[in-house]
Order: structure tokens, then sequence, then C-alpha cells
């Protein structure tokens, strides 16, 4: 069956939930990533067969078909690089997800060849949207750490979560709320929601939904 | 001047912060550290094109309008901006939205401005003192690069004289800024109380439909015959003269007058310069 990460895009000036949806299925070692992506995200496929190799894992030796769901609307950037790379991971079964609830995780960012994670333009429209969807966890790249705290309270960092992933987790700073949902209408101007602070919450809570 | 325009409008409310950084992040303009608190203040060169204005490009992004959205749109040297470009922001004037429509995709992004601009008088910069060398047929090619519908969408148009050397006044600062504001705060909260207690859902006197103008902007018959005559004399557009009986309604608000006096018409009737100037060029 195939594995689904949850991740967010950007229309307009909002946000909007996506689904990378990724199967591995009989047939010659290819990748397809179909949804209406733009040359970054289809070159995507590259830099995430060099990171599979550079974080000491197999790239599959059979056919990847990621999906970018809703298919019907474009999509453009790299951010998708860290949930395509994940869901794969997943889905091959190289890591393993101990818990369930695990997919309630969003993520973004793009990769680097070198194993890290890089930042990218528009993360604070997904983080807003993402708080409207009433999600609870978020991760995404350090760069945007920043951006993404000016909506997102208790970030902490989920390095040697993985120690096999360390190298994208150095460089990944992850969101979780577990209060209700605060609405954008609440949140006090010249009033900064959060910091940036690695604190241990996201340690204690991450090493028990996904091991591998 | 214009760049201390930002300086004298209200704060912005919550939903607007969170808009315009929303914007300035999807640009990869936003100072990673906070969100943006301040009025945008955009002052693209003249030598831009109609799709950094309004946006666009293969994949939409947003343009100068955009990420002026709840703040200004500073055009200076106005008449040498491209007459694809100038022309370009017609639709969003009115709309105060873009939308840019690709085979796969439409996008769109808000563009609730306030366009701002200054040109010189004539080529030379010296029209109206003995010391201008243009034949008044450069002048008006000149002032004729601003089309009639663009200037017509423009609510003010002041002549501003020569500062001389001997001004001293200007430096001694006899207004400040937050002064200011607090006129310009003052007269937005009579409007939006005005518009909230009637249960109008619209905050400030430029949105008013024809018909909430019939219901708040009535003219008595003085300022009716007035406003009449002088609508016939310049050969006004309906527009302009919306716009003019908008601008009535804010001086008076301004003054917190109930009804629209004889001298606030006379002063939204003056405000429109260079429209005028042009019909008697």
């Amino acid at each position: 069956m195939a594995t689904v990460i949850r991740s967010l895009g950007i229309t307009g000036i909002s946000g909007y939930p996506l689904a990378v949806e990724v199967a591995i299925i009989a047939g010659l070692q290819t990748t397809t990533i179909v949804g209406l992506g733009d040359s970054a995200i289809k070159e995507a496929k590259d830099r995430m067969e060099a990171c599979t190799e550079e974080l000491g894992y197999a790239y599959p030796t059979r056919k990847v078909v990621v999906n970018l769901s809703p298919s019907d609307i474009k999509k453009r950037g790299a951010y998708l690089d860290l949930p395509m790379l994940i869901g794969m991971l997943v889905e091959s079964g190289q890591v393993r997800p101990r818990m369930s609830g695990w997919e309630e995780i969003a993520f973004v960012g793009g990769l680097s060849t070198t194993g890290n994670l890089v930042g990218f333009d528009g993360v604070l429209p997904m983080a807003i949207q993402a708080r409207k969807l009433g999600w609870t966890h978020l991760i995404v790249p350090l760069d945007c750490a920043d951006e993404a705290s000016l909506v997102w309270t208790l970030p902490s960092s989920p390095a040697k979560v993985f120690p096999k992933l360390s190298l994208i987790w150095n460089n990944a700073c992850t969101y979780h709320h577990t209060n209700e949902p605060v609405m954008p209408s609440r949140i006090k101007p010249k009033h900064r929601m959060g910091t940036t602070l690695m604190s241990s919450g996201m340690r204690r809570f991450f090493p028990t939904l996904l091991q591998r | 001047m214009a760049k201390l325009l930002p300086t004298i409008l209200p704060p912005m409310s919550e939903q607007e912060i969170l808009e315009v950084s929303s914007i300035y992040s999807i640009a990869g303009e936003l100072d990673g550290h906070e969100l943006k608190h301040t009025r945008p203040f955009r002052s693209p060169h003249y030598n831009m094109s109609s799709h950094a204005l309004i946006g666009g490009g293969p994949y939409a992004k947003p343009g100068e309008v955009t990420l002026a959205h709840r703040g200004i749109l500073f055009l200076d040297e106005l008449p040498e901006f491209g007459r694809k470009t100038l022309e370009s922001l017609r639709l969003p004037l009115e709309d105060k939205r873009v939308t840019i429509s690709r085979v796969n995709q439409t996008n769109r992004y808000p563009a609730d401005f306030m366009l701002v601009a200054a040109m010189n008088p004539c080529p030379c910069g010296y029209a109206g003192t003995n010391r201008c060398e243009c034949n008044p047929h450069t002048i008006k090619a000149y002032r004729q690069r601003i089309s009639g519908p663009i200037l017509d969408r423009i609510d003010m148009q002041k002549y501003i004289g020569r500062v001389e050397f001997t001004d001293g006044h200007l430096m001694s600062g006899t207004i400040s800024s937050s002064s200011l504001r607090t006129t310009v705060m003052l007269t937005r909260e009579r409007q939006l109380h005005r518009f909230r207690k009637a249960g109008e859902g619209i905050t400030t006197n430029s949105e008013m439909s024809s018909t909430q103008m019939r219901k708040y902007c009535t003219l008595d018959d003085e300022c009716a015959a007035l406003l009449q005559r002088t609508y016939e004399r310049d050969s006004l557009s309906v527009r302009a003269r919306y716009k003019t009986i908008k601008l009535a309604r804010t001086f008076a608000d301004i003054d917190a007058s109930h009804s629209i006096q004889k001298t606030h018409l006379l002063k939204a009737l003056f405000s429109r310069d260079l429209e005028r100037e042009m019909r008697h060029v």
C-alpha cells in the first residue's frame, strides 16, 4: 500500500493541504513524480537518490511513483523533497513508524545532495494554513524555523532521533501544538509567538513516533 | 514626502499583518525574525515591466501591486513609466486584487494599495515660472503620457509649488506625523462607526457603493448646483464625480461634520488640479 505523507503547498498567497503519496511498484528502476510539478519538483528524484545514498540507505530497485495530490493544481519549488524522501523510506520499509499517529506530522523542506535540509520561500502562509487546519505537528528546515515560529510555538530539535537521518535532522526544526489551534486572528501584533529554542520537548516526543 | 505617508496611516490589524507577512514570505522578502508590522512602502523604478508591477511570469509571482498590499505604491516620475505598465494598473485600482490566468491555473493576489505618484509639470520642470523653456505642445505631449482613465482613477491631484531656498518653515516642521496620524485615525474611526452602526460591512468612504453614497453623502441644493456646474464645465467623468463626493464626505469627517458643507465640497473640487489643467491646455 502506498505511503501518504502530509505536506503543504502555496496557491496565491495562502497555503493549502497537500498529500505526497509514494508507491513502489513492480517495474524497472525509475522514479516518476506526477501531479503537475515544475522542473524543480521533477529534479527532486535525483536529489532523493543522492540523499538516500548519503544517508546510508538504499534506493529502491523497482519503480517509484510519487503523486502530489491534489494532482490538478500546479506546484512549483523544491519544498516537497523532504516529504517525498520520507515517504520513499517508509514505503520501502527502511524506516518504520512504530506508533500510530505519525501520519499527523507535516513535512516541508528541500534537500541538498549532502543530505542536509534547505530552506525555501513561503513557509509563513503554510504555517498559518497548518494551524487553521488544526494540524499539530510541523517539520521545517532550520533556515525557515524563524518564520514558522512566528505562528507556531513549542519548537524543538528532532536531531538524534533517527541516528541515520541525523544529517537531515541536524538541519530541521519541529513544531508541535498540543492545545487547541490558535486562529491567526488571535495572534497579537508586535508579539512573537515562539522562539526557536531547541527544547527537549520534541526530543521526548519524536523518538517514540518513528524508529528505524 | 511620499515616504512619510506610512507614518500617518493607522497601524495594521492582526489579519492585515498576517496577510502582508504571507505575501512577503512568498516573495522571499520577509525578515525571518518578525512579522511585518509596518505598512509596506514600494517605490519601483520606472524602467519596470508590467509583469513586475502586476505579477506574472510562467509561474505567476506576486508583483509590486501585491507587495504594496495594505500600504503605499509610490510611482515617482509617473510619465516615465511605460504606457503598458501604467495602463495595467487600471484593473487592480478598481478591483483591489489581481487575477493572473495561466492555462493550468489561476492565481489571485490581493492588491489593496494606495497609489501615490509624483511628476514634473513639464519636461524642463519649471512650468508655471518664467524659467520654463517648453512650448505648449511639448507640455501637452508630456502630460498626455498619463492617460485619461488612469488620471480619472486618481482621487487627488495637487500641484505643489517650487520649494524656495528661504522657505524655512519647511524645516521647522509645524505639523508632526503623529498628530496627522491621530487625525487620520479619528477620521477613520468616524467612518467605521457610521458604517458599522448601519451594518454596511465596509470600513472607509472609498469603499462606498452608489447606493450607500446616496444614503451617506446627501448634498444640499447649493452644493448640488455647484457640483453640477463644475461637472459640466470640466466635463468630469461619472467616476470622477463619485470620487469628488466621497472625498467631500472625507473632508466632512475630518471636521466631524454630520453633513457635507460647501467648504468640504470646494476642497474636494480643488483636488483635481492636473485633470482640470489638462482639459484647458
